[in-house]
């Protein structure tokens, strides 16, 4: 028959008189260490990772491979002509971005 | 831009095959925007005489010697293509997308880039090229 052993946080977490060795004192005893160990985790793995899912949540219109050229309205840095590039006569690669 | 090296060397390498525009869009970390940039100093374009001023001066510092466009004051071009911070596009003389990268920093990829371009310009067509899971 296989014992249940309950597992106690650590000795040092409770070395003096402080809130927290008495905040993890008592919910360990009531609920057990882990449980506040994974909060603490999960809390800090969402505070990384929502940058990340904010971006990956920002809308893509972009056009796909295969769909047709969206028409867009731009003129040259040098002579402020404007230049369509919806129809090109050759392979054209559009490098977009800014200084910053 | 990070890629302007990599860039350069691609516009040298397929120039001759294809037309490289670098179009400039508006400032992804300006001074005045909500996470500002902490090595460019360059405030967020009230004008298209602000714009063409940081187009003209980015251009002059990068390594990237590619023709550049502005876009316009509405960002009718970024918003089309989606294409703020950065962003990478083949157009095919078919006139359809012929490569479609990742939004930038995280989505790039010049391998992916560079394959599609070789692919264009040494068959000759810009017709996408198919899908593994289309080809079967």
């Amino acid at each position: 028959m296989l014992m249940e052993h309950k597992i106690q946080p650590p000795s040092f977490l409770f070395s003096g008189n402080h809130r927290i060795h008495k905040f993890l004192a008592t919910s360990s005893r009531s609920r057990g260490f882990f449980p506040q160990m994974k909060l603490l985790l999960f809390t800090l793995a969402l505070t990384v990772a929502q940058p990340v899912f904010a971006q990956r949540n920002r809308v893509d219109n972009a056009p796909k491979v295969g769909d047709a050229i969206p028409k867009i309205s731009v003129v040259t840095l040098a002579d402020s002509k404007k230049v369509d590039l919806s129809k090109p006569e050759k392979p054209t690669v559009l490098i977009f971005g800014s200084h910053t | 831009m990070r890629q302007a090296g990599s860039l350069q060397a691609l516009y040298e390498k397929y120039s001759k095959d294809a037309d490289f525009w670098w179009i400039y869009i508006q400032e992804a970390h300006a001074t005045d925007g909500r996470r500002p940039s902490r090595t460019v100093e360059i405030a967020l374009h009230k004008s298209i005489e602000d714009r063409k001023k940081a187009a003209t001066g980015c251009a002059a510092a990068s390594t990237l010697k590619v023709p550049v466009l502005l876009d316009d004051m509405n960002d009718s071009a970024s918003k089309a293509y989606s294409a703020l911070p950065e962003r990478f596009f083949i157009l095919g003389d078919d006139g359809k997308v012929a490569y479609a990268g990742g939004r930038g920093p995280r989505g790039i990829d010049l391998a992916a880039l560079e394959a599609t371009l070789k692919k264009i310009t040494t068959t000759g067509t810009s017709k996408a090229p198919k899908p593994e899971a289309e080809k079967k």
